[in-house]
């Protein structure tokens, strides 16, 4: 222990230190590090970013959606037992707040989810498809095969068992291309 | 459809959007962590500092003014003048105090009297409710810039602030919400090492006349300061935080300059500032913001050359944790700190559900120190099952570098 005796001595003093990995970043913004909450924000960012503009269609609601699971993030880091899980954790709360989204906004028309002009033909198609799937396998697809999470990583983010994610990714894939045909 | 398809079809699909760029996710980290978290029992290997409650003034005893009222010839204001406020236009009448929080100051000026009920350095509501016709208010707030959250806001000026810039706004952006119709502009200004918020208030339809008023009330605003300014986010850390955002900015406005945060902790063995954290460069207007490590209740300033920034206290609690030791009716109270907490006591208390409060239980003293940065102690509690226990380790076993604290919640 640091006792109030000791003698004058600067190597005592902390020094913020350049951070190596993820899970020291974590650690350092549970501990109230803006800056390294804004490191986790750039690497991870955009991979939320996509999941939610996937999932909600909409570029203004996906940044809602993203500020709030930020905010999320940062009020719950503390909470976090596990910082190597960080990317999963923090997709678990964007598919919440996704979900909130959805809730709060009238119910899509047809009219709002024709897609744009410079989408090609195929694409569309998918993304039509994906979009009458029931929410549980949307999900599951999309962080499965959009954001190449591995099936742990997936039943982490959904708070489900690994053995729930196989089976709806399995069905998903059946009813994916069951729309596709 | 096999999952290699899957794959290879939802592996092409792209979002249609833009992801957020560099910057702009920066902002939103930044907005992000402007939220408060809520306050969580921390887990056992964690750092522990405390539980954020009290408030502080900010800056202010350098500058010179209490609540004070000036009648003073007429003259254009400019930053050789030393502090911050309105010095009046003929006929007008100001008031300015010191504010709190982040808030530097506070100041008033009006072309009528101000109302009696109006508290000295308070807000002049009474005054904007029964402003007449040709009535004028101008309530001007300071902060200091450097905080990035903020800064954004305040586009950097040159004094005198000109009434032309200023946007009419509704009362229900307001935060004074008269209960009067008024005609209300807002002015926002970075100048020198301050943010300056404007509301000019009148009583009807503003004329060539009022403006004018105005006008010349502007011209007489004073934003003088220290030649570097430090301010802290936070005054008190919360529980597992050991890190603060410090911020402020140089009275040159230049940007790149290098600002170092010197730190002096609580204790005999700091007894002189050193560098603290790493070291900022200023941003085009002078703003600059940084991090800086928390161990113990620690005053920081900020240097630059040879300015010095006034002093600014961030104040820490130690962590105190209670958990049983896995034993009947046995339990272990440890608190971590860099002090000594040796032989020092801790109050092990029930919670009341009756009467709603905590009852003293017993008190330990802490005897083993043989685990580094923490004093603990095992001890027996003899309490129906289902008890609600706490430790409080208060101030006068916690001082003077550190505010009392109380545990985790535990039941027996």
């Amino acid at each position: 222990m640091s006792s109030a005796g000791s003698a004058p001595d600067e190597s005592v003093r902390p020094r913020v230190r350049p951070v190596a990995n993820e899970g020291e970043l974590v650690r350092r913004a549970q501990l109230g590090s803006v800056a390294a909450f804004e490191q986790l924000v750039i690497e991870f960012g955009p991979a939320v970013h996509r999941y939610l503009a996937l999932r909600l269609r909409d570029d203004g609601d996906a940044r809602d959606a993203l500020q709030e699971t930020l905010t999320a993030a940062w009020q719950g880091l503390p909470r976090l037992q596990q910082p190597a899980k960080f990317r999963s954790w923090v997709l678990g709360i964007a598919t919440h707040k996704a979900a909130d989204a959805r809730r709060g906004r009238v119910r899509t028309s047809d009219a709002d989810v024709e897609l744009q002009g410079r989408e090609d033909e195929s694409a569309g198609e998918i993304r039509q498809a994906i979009l009458t799937l029931p929410a549980s396998f949307r999900d599951v697809l999309l962080l499965r095969y959009v954001l190449q999470l591995s099936e742990d990583e997936v039943a982490e983010a959904l708070g489900v068992r690994r053995g729930t994610v196989k089976s709806r990714t399995s069905r998903a894939r059946k009813a994916l291309g069951e729309r596709l045909r | 459809m096999d999952e290699r398809e899957v794959e290879r079809l939802l592996g092409e699909l792209d979002s249609q959007t833009e992801p957020p760029d560099e910057p702009e996710l920066r902002a939103m980290a930044r907005t992000a962590s402007g939220a408060t978290r809520p306050v969580t029992r921390a887990g056992p290997l964690r750092l522990r500092w405390g539980l954020a409650v009290a408030l502080a003034l900010l800056v202010g005893s350098g500058f010179g003014f209490g609540v004070s009222a000036w009648k003073t010839p007429e003259g254009n204001a400019g930053t050789k003048f030393v502090g911050l406020g309105f010095l009046p236009a003929k006929g007008w009448t100001v008031v300015q105090s010191e504010g709190a929080g982040p808030t530097v100051a506070t100041a008033s000026a009006a072309n009528v009297p101000l109302h009696p009920d109006d508290a000295p350095g308070g807000l002049p509501r009474a005054t904007l409710a029964a402003l007449p016709q040709s009535g004028v208010v101008v309530v001007g707030t300071f902060t200091l810039r450097g905080n990035p959250h903020a800064d954004d806001f305040f586009p950097l000026r040159e004094l005198p602030l000109r009434f032309a810039d200023a946007r009419e706004v509704t009362g229900f952006e307001d935060p004074l919400a008269s209960p009067r119709r008024l005609d209300r502009y807002r002015l926002r200004a970075g100048v020198g090492a301050y943010n300056v918020d404007a509301w000019i208030y009148f009583g009807s339809a503003p004329s060539a006349g009022t403006i004018g008023g105005a006008q010349r009330q502007l011209n007489r605003l004073l934003v003088a300061s220290e030649q570097i300014t430090l301010a802290a986010r936070d005054r008190v850390l919360r529980r597992g935080q050991s890190f603060v955002t410090v911020y402020g900015a140089v009275e040159s406005g230049k940007a790149d300059v290098s600002v170092t945060v010197e730190g002096k902790e609580c204790g005999l063995h700091a007894s002189s500032f050193g560098p603290w954290g790493s070291v900022a460069r200023t941003r085009a207007g002078g703003g600059w913001s940084t991090e800086a490590p928390v161990r113990t209740t620690t005053v920081f300033r900020a240097r630059a050359g040879d300015a010095v920034s006034t002093g600014v206290t961030v104040y820490a609690r130690p962590g105190v944790f209670l958990q049983p030791t896995g034993l009947p009716r046995q339990f272990e109270v440890r608190v971590d700190a860099v002090a000594n907490f040796w032989r020092r006591r801790v109050e092990i208390q029930r919670y009341d559900r009756r009467v709603g409060t905590w009852v003293k239980l017993r008190t330990v003293r802490l005897t083993d120190n043989s685990y580094g940065e923490s004093a603990r102690e095992k001890f027996a509690l003899n309490v129906p099952k289902g008890t609600l226990l706490r430790a409080s380790f208060a101030l006068s076993q916690a001082r003077p570098c550190y505010l009392a604290a109380s545990s985790n919640l535990i039941r027996a």
